[in-house]
């Protein structure tokens, strides 16, 4: 006879003959669920609901003495060992796939502006058109209020994709809406990778493959939402001070972005983020590349997420110049980067995937709870008229999974994105992308052994605010106090330049002058580094740099940790 | 017979006496080889006949002897010094420039008379064309070029010879200025002033200074010369591609001699930074740590967008069908079976 055991793995099959005792039937249940289960919180039962019976009463009891026959389900519940490494070599693969989400710890909330545009509507209004036969107070097909994904709207101002929220709205209402059955998550992180625990009963890969645990055919498109439409840097200032390591080491410069996701008024629900300030990793620059040692970043940014954390940012994307002088002693730059050549390099592609997949977007919409990533690539290159501008993208969410399940690499060629060759770890599977021939028609082409990164980004605008916006930049200055890890360009900081920076405003008793010296995210870190103000202090000059306030400021002043500071400043 | 001389001639000592002849005049190019001097083009002396030195012996003339040279023709003047009496009787050679100066064709009559001329003080000459300029030192040149000469006349086009280049001169005004309009250069401080040459335009500094921008702009606008920088080398980014194309040609391999000795001579390692790559092969796997950003590819300039507009379209026409009606389905609804699977956009862009 068969018994069905249904557990949260699934529904398995055990068989097993009437007379058998319950426990070598757990025994094969056993072996079938994952083994970080823990045997001791098993309970069984034969409804869903009333599964708590633990299988220590029963396992001397036979299959008929339960009451079980052919075909019935027994309902299994459990709680699983934490921290128990797998011995099986076959499931090792599955919690490092687990390992890899945790390590990612993503913030457990949805920030508050998707919650804001999740509850809008964001229909775009009409006025009265020509076509419309009403008074005043009517509405017809033609002038009623169009959905925020409409197609025409966005030709109509150049923009080329939707907005992210407009996309999820668009997809509930034909997931969820229409057909008015059970909720489905419309959103779901694509995973290209070969699942190795196939509950099909073969050997996982590459020893066995089934239909099932096989990924499909890919076939690339381009994306038609992006989760960002727009970047503002706060200040101009910001990438000028940026770009100054160029001017004065000639040699290429990478940077996390700092600052807060907003409201974009130019498209319908879209997002913008806004960049306050930008901090450099260590990293060896040349003229033509840059080095970053990962752990060695990763390590130090943590540290600075946390403090940037205290002003209310988070890392929102990377930036990085790509800047080769023309000779013509007018500063002007080449133009390497245009529709003829390529945007984004199939490194920078990996790169910016790399950096989307640990900073992922959290989202109730999605099955996994998080879906692609906020995290924007902007490059600091020449444009058409060999002036220094800036470019900002995104990558799809099929090039995080492709990266993900370590299928592409970079290529000689900038435009063209190397796919690997499967192997033991990894299963390749086809991956088509769509083109226009030199017939004009269009056709399925095999991706293998390049295809061109065009279908894996993702353009953003970008800007800086306007004169009128009230929000005020969140830091006063940027330039004055050297930027961290700049040795390369001959500056440091220390304690001389703390006190050409700060010296004279830290005794001259004006304040608004001291406010503005002290609202600068390097100085910032560098005063945190130096550990001479205890942490309520330090939370109190957080506090008076963030809110404006004298009085603030005027509590710092008095603190011992900050006479022990003028006083180093003075004997330095 | 020296006393003899001084005592006939004692009474005309203070009166210069006159010389003056008629001499067919040739120019230097026509003496005869055995005596010809080739320089003498580019002086101010001229040639005559050892008659003209008995004569003159006979007179009593001013030294240094100067003559005035005066066209039969046309009543041209100018003014020589003598540098030999070697010419065949009848004749003088004049240089070439004197002849033109004067306006006389070979074998004209020429009158010569001996000349008195004062010592010159200052002299205004003009350069007949701007390579003139293109002299370092011109001082140091006239000084040299005009030891060779004897007078200058206002009006002569002079001609002198430096670094195998022929430079024509002209003066345009002497002092101090006597009624013969020619001064003697023997022995004498000349302060020389320039008037601008033939044909000399001032230019315009800013045009020129735009064009030389333009022009920096247009040389070093090579971008190739930026893709060699020191990760390209690490990496070996050129020798990798490099690599793969010879792999493709097909014809790989040494060829081999019998002598024993290696057949290809040129077996030293390659320079890559002189190779220029191009991106149109097959695309190779490019796999750098993570961290690491490479920029040094090739660089493309884009394209100006009138070349685009340009090409033209060269097959145009349409195709006849001698059936009415085409039996096949129509193209219509060919793409309309297709409509259901997924598709591409028509080109991918992103600004």
């Amino acid at each position: 006879m068969i018994l069905r055991i249904r557990s949260k793995e699934g529904m398995q099959r055990v068989s097993c003959d009437s007379g058998d005792l319950f426990g070598t039937v757990v025994e094969k249940i056993l072996s079938h669920l994952s083994p970080s289960v823990n045997p001791a919180t098993i309970t069984v039962g034969s409804q869903e609901s009333t599964a708590n019976e633990p299988i220590a009463g029963l396992v001397y009891r036979s299959v008929a003495d339960l009451g079980l026959n052919h075909g019935d389900i027994v309902f299994v519940k459990y709680q699983e060992k934490e921290g128990e490494q797998p011995k099986e070599a076959a499931s090792v693969n599955i919690n490092t796939t687990e390992n890899v989400k945790a390590s990612i710890a993503p913030p457990a909330k949805e920030l508050q502006l998707d919650q804001e545009l999740e509850k809008e509507e964001g229909l775009i209004p009409r006025k009265k058109s020509s076509l419309c036969r009403h008074g005043d107070n009517g509405m017809c097909e033609y002038c009623s209020p169009l959905p925020p994904w409409d197609k025409q709207y966005h030709e109509d101002r150049n923009i080329k994709h939707i907005s992210f929220h407009s996309h999820l709205k668009q997809l509930n209402e034909s997931t969820n809406k229409a057909t008015g059955g059970s909720y489905i998550a419309p959103l779901s992180q694509p995973d290209f990778r070969i699942n190795k625990r196939c509950i099909n009963g073969h050997e996982p890969w590459p020893r066995g493959i089934c239909s099932k645990c096989q990924p499909s055919a890919i076939t690339l498109q381009q994306q038609n939402f992006r989760m960002v439409d727009h970047v503002e840097f706060q200040k101009s200032a910001l990438i000028n001070e940026f770009i100054e390591c160029w001017r004065y080491t000639g040699t290429q410069r990478f940077g996390y972005m700092y600052g807060t996701y907003q409201r974009y008024d130019a498209t319908p629900l879209g997002v913008k983020a806004v960049v306050e300030a930008i901090y450099e990793p260590p990293q060896h620059d040349e003229q033509d590349g840059l080095t970053m040692d990962m752990e060695q970043v990763k390590e130090e940014m943590s540290k600075v997420d946390q403090l940037a954390e205290t002003f209310g940012l988070f890392p929102v994307g990377l930036i990085f110049t790509d800047l080769n002088d023309c000779g013509a002693g007018d500063g002007s730059v080449f133009c390497k980067r245009h529709k003829d050549s390529f945007f984004l390099s199939s490194l920078e592609v990996s790169m910016a995937a790399r950096h989307q997949l640990s900073h992922p977007n959290v989202s109730k919409f999605s099955e996994q709870g998080h879906y692609s990533s906020k995290f924007v690539t902007c490059v600091i290159s020449g444009n058409l008229q060999n002036e220094i501008d800036i470019a900002s993208y995104q990558v799809s969410t099929s090039a995080e999974a492709l990266v993900d399940a370590d299928m592409i690499t970079g290529s000689t060629h900038p435009s063209m994105a190397f796919i690997n060759e499967t192997t033991s770890e990894r299963y390749v599977p086809e991956i088509f992308y769509m083109k226009r021939n030199e017939y004009g028609l269009t056709i399925k082409e095999n991706a293998k052994p390049a295809f061109p990164v065009d279908y894996l980004l993702l353009s953003l605008t970008h800007g800086f605010p306007l004169e009128s916006s009230e929000r005020k930049p969140l830091f006063a200055t940027t330039a004055d106090f050297p930027w961290a890890n700049r040795q390369a360009m001959g500056l440091s900081q220390d304690h001389h330049e703390l006190k050409r920076y700060l010296y004279g405003a830290a005794t001259s008793g004006d304040f608004k002058e001291l406010q503005s010296k002290l609202s600068n995210f390097h100085l910032l870190l560098y005063l945190h580094s130096l550990e001479v103000l205890s942490p309520s202090e330090w939370l109190l000059l957080v506090d008076a740099v963030k809110t404006d306030e004298d009085e603030k400021l005027f509590e710092l002043i008095s603190t011992p940790g900050w006479q022990t500071l003028v006083m180093i400043l003075q004997e330095s | 017979m020296f006393s003899g001389i001084s005592s006939f001639g004692g009474g005309f000592v203070n009166i210069p006496q006159k010389f003056e002849e008629f001499f067919r005049c040739y120019p230097v190019a026509m003496m005869n080889d055995r005596i010809r001097k080739d320089d003498a083009n580019f002086g101010g002396k001229i040639f005559l006949p050892p008659s003209a030195l008995s004569k003159l012996t006979m007179l009593n003339v001013r030294y240094p002897m100067l003559f005035e040279l005066t066209a039969n023709e046309n009543g041209k003047v100018t003014h020589g010094g003598v540098l030999e009496f070697i010419a065949e009787e009848g004749r003088a050679y004049l240089p070439q420039w004197m002849m033109e100066t004067l306006g006389v064709q070979p074998g004209s009559l020429l009158k010569i008379g001996s000349t008195d001329l004062p010592l010159g003080q200052f002299v205004k000459i003009q350069p007949q064309s701007v390579d003139f300029l293109d002299i370092t030192d011109p001082k140091a040149v006239l000084e040299n070029v005009l030891r060779k000469f004897s007078t200058l006349t206002v009006d002569d086009i002079i001609e002198i010879n430096y670094n195998d280049s022929l430079y024509r001169i002209k003066v345009l005004e002497v002092k101090p200025d006597t009624s013969s309009r020619g001064v003697c250069v023997i022995e004498t401080d000349l302060v020389t002033d320039f008037a601008p040459p033939v044909g000399y335009v001032e230019p315009d500094y800013k045009e020129l200074q735009k064009q030389k921008a333009e022009e920096i702009r247009r040389t070093k606008q090579d971008p190739s010369a930026h893709e060699n920088g020191s990760m390209s080398r690490r990496i070996n980014y050129k020798g990798m591609i490099k690599d793969h194309q010879k792999i493709q040609s097909g014809f790989v391999g040494d060829g081999q001699k019998l002598s024993g000795k290696p057949a290809n001579k040129s077996s030293e390692p390659e320079d890559f930074s002189r190779i220029k790559i191009s991106l149109d092969d097959e695309p190779l796997k490019l796999d750098l740590p993570e961290g690491q950003l490479f920029f040094g590819f090739p660089i493309v300039l884009p394209k100006d967008s009138e070349e685009e507009d340009t090409q033209i379209n060269k097959f145009q026409g349409q195709g006849q069908s001698l059936r009415k009606s085409s039996k096949r389905r129509d193209k219509s609804d060919h793409e309309s079976s297709k409509a259901k699977a997924p598709r591409s956009p028509e080109a991918i862009e992103i600004d």
